[in-house]
């Protein structure tokens, strides 16, 4: 039996979505949990696939949600609420990152961001250890396809890149991934 | 998208929902104590109230203006081209259309295009009304029929937003004249409609291969998509046998057309005639049948229809466990031109000399690849084609690790900063058995074709990885 989770990940519809954030705007805290519950697998797996850092992921899964609690009023009901919350998570993102770097360039003592996310001990994924290994269009593309629900067009807009080269880099990371599996012995699990 | 791609996706998002961790609570608490951060969306302003009402008189200034002027030059507007269809079935017709999509002028640019075009008066007419007309036309003059039912759009407009909304409105008239004529009754027509991007490049094209600027437009656009033909070689073909091999593409589905939907730059609608070919199936039975397998054994299988040196083909592969077939089928005959299956014996060695592979065991034996080769000419009359296989039974070639040092040794990139090394073994009829390589290092992207037998670099490209 499918849990509400796995549900919420099937393909979220935007129509809710867009009702829900018209009621997030209105401070309604019942309807920003239940966007909450239906975004939060795929704005967390795509800040990961950025990040590659579970923390850094973790941290920017949280400040989306608090931007989107404060921003909804300026959202504008275009069918496309899954973009407007993935780019705040990009944003979010961009910020990490940044912040990463100062961190690394300005801190005596720090630890190095934990790049490989699949010894995470949080993370046990076969397939995530191999698309940790992808380019970091190919991944991010991969998860926005996959785990967000997004069409490939819409995946080239979120990154602003052309769509045949998102198209490209798709089809070169599946393969890539579908190469680690059988070699990795794991593509019939 | 396909089998197998479907269920990496459905891993990926599995194991996702598995692993993202349950915040709600602290999120619940940071907005009952006001916290919580704006982050500006590009070209977003925060609206105060006075902004707000400055914004709303503007903007009715705006829309007064435009509507003048749309008043004053509504005669300028109608009678300037704002669209373009290059239209190509074996007649070649264009449309220049106004900003209504009213059409302005038909101009035939063949004598099939004459034929089709006959006494009819297009101007003035809607988009749909004059497809319709057109589209009648040549299945009455038999232009369209059972064995060749694919029609070739060529959008241009300076605009790519209109551009494609013209594209979706003819798709969408190929669909209702499905449903609602006559016409298309018995021959179901499949239609691709692309934005043309490089109108100067493909005007270019059209005039030195002499075929039209909507064959010219779509043949760069499959390839751009991964056709791995010579635009010459392409140009050859009818509008029919290009939808055909476009429909092999990987990602072939996702062009769909469907209701409220479409994304461009390229579309479909329905499904090319195979009707002059044994078809995919046929082709599938006859390769499966040689190597003595049953499908319900594979773990992978593939069918695409391809043109290879004057010869429409079709290549089957398919995998049994870490075996691989590869046949090449006469797409009309049904004769085996070619057959390959690829055997690992081999176990990479313990001592990675490039990261990202993971090793297992023993070092590396040669790695063979038994190739039976059956020589068959083509059965079309009049081919002067051969084909010309390997006859000689080859006991080794390269392993795919070798292929992949060689290409890093050309590249001239420290092996350490190797990412995501792969090499797969490509064995096509007519052309020298390689091994495609991949492999990014320091922000650039490198593609390779190595030499299965002697390890030589056919091919090289490198590109930035943006």
């Amino acid at each position: 039996m499918l849990t509400f989770t796995t549900l919420a990940v099937l393909g979220v519809d935007d129509k809710t979505l867009d009702n829900l954030l018209l009621d997030v705007a209105k401070g309604d805290l019942s309807a920003m949990e239940e966007l909450y519950n239906q975004t939060k697998t795929g704005i967390y797996s795509f800040a990961l696939s950025f990040l590659k850092n579970p923390e850094d992921a973790k941290d920017v899964l949280h400040n989306t949600y608090l931007s989107i609690w404060v921003s909804a009023h300026m959202y504008e009901t275009v069918g496309k609420p899954m973009a407007w919350i993935i780019t705040i998570a990009k944003n979010h993102c961009y910020k990490a990152l940044r912040d990463r770097k100062w961190k690394e360039e300005n801190e005596k003592e720090n630890e190095p961001a934990t790049e490989d996310f699949a010894k995470d001990r949080d993370i046990k994924s076969t397939i995530w250890q191999y698309l940790n290994e992808l380019g970091e269009d190919e991944r991010r593309i991969i998860v926005l396809h996959a785990v967000a629900g997004f069409k490939h067009r819409e995946i080239a807009d979120i990154l602003n890149i052309h769509l045949s080269t998102e198209l490209s880099k798709y089809r070169r990371g599946i393969k890539k991934l579908k190469n680690s599996l059988i070699s990795g012995g794991a593509f019939n699990e | 998208m396909n089998k197998d791609n479907k269920n990496i996706e459905n891993r990926i998002k599995n194991d996702a929902v598995g692993f993202t961790p349950d915040i709600w609570e602290e999120v619940e608490k940071e907005i009952k104590n006001g916290k919580g951060e704006v982050v500006a969306l590009p070209g977003e302003k925060r609206k105060g109230r006075i902004k707000g009402i400055i914004s709303t008189i503007a903007a009715a200034l705006v829309l007064i203006s435009i509507t003048t002027y749309a008043i004053i030059n509504y005669d300028r507007i109608d009678k300037k081209i704002a669209t373009t269809v290059y239209m190509e079935v074996n007649p070649q017709i264009e449309l220049s259309l106004n900003a209504y999509n009213k059409v302005l002028k038909v101009t035939p640019h063949n004598k099939d295009g004459e034929k089709v075009l006959g006494e009819m008066k297009l101007t003035d007419c809607s988009l749909d009304v004059a497809l319709n007309s057109i589209i009648g036309s040549m299945y009455q003059k038999g232009y369209l029929n059972d064995h060749s039912n694919s029609v070739l759009l060529s959008v241009k407009n300076d605009k790519s937003k209109d551009a494609r909304q013209v594209c979706y409105s003819a798709l969408k008239t190929f669909e209702d004249l499905k449903k609602h004529s006559d016409v298309g009754k018995d021959f179901p027509s499949a239609a691709v409609v692309h934005v043309l991007d490089d109108e100067e490049e493909a005007k270019k094209l059209a005039e030195e291969n002499k075929i039209s600027v909507a064959k010219a437009d779509f043949i760069m656009a499959i390839r751009d998509r991964g056709i791995k033909r010579s635009f010459e070689e392409l140009a050859k073909l009818s509008v029919n046998d290009l939808n055909l091999i476009f429909e092999g593409l990987d990602d072939h589905d996702m062009h769909e057309y469907r209701k409220d939907e479409y994304y461009g730059p390229i579309g479909y609608y329905g499904k090319a005639s195979e009707s002059d070919y044994i078809g995919t199936e046929k082709a599938k039975e006859i390769a499966l049948k040689d190597a003595g397998l049953k499908e319900a054994d594979l773990t992978d299988l593939d069918v695409d229809l391809d043109y290879e040196m004057g010869d429409m083909v079709y290549d089957v592969e398919f995998e049994i466990g870490e075996i691989e077939y590869y046949y090449i089928i006469d797409a009309i005959g049904g004769s085996i031109f070619s057959s390959n299956k690829v055997t690992p014996n081999f176990k990479l060695p313990t001592q990675p000399t490039t990261p990202d592979l993971t090793y297992s065991s023993k070092p590396s034996t040669s790695f063979e690849a038994e190739v039976s080769s059956k020589p068959q000419t083509s059965s079309k009359e009049n081919s002067s084609s051969k084909v010309n296989t390997p006859s000689n039974k080859i006991d080794a070639v390269i392993s795919p690790q070798r292929a992949i040092e060689y290409a890093i040794i050309h590249a001239g990139v420290d092996k350490d900063e190797v990412r995501g090394a792969e090499a797969e073994i490509d064995m096509e009829l007519h052309e020298k058995y390689h091994y495609d390589v991949e492999f990014s290092a320091k922000g650039y992207d490198y593609e390779y074709e190595i030499d299965a037998i002697s390890g030589a670099v056919l091919k090289s490209e490198k590109e930035f990885d943006d």
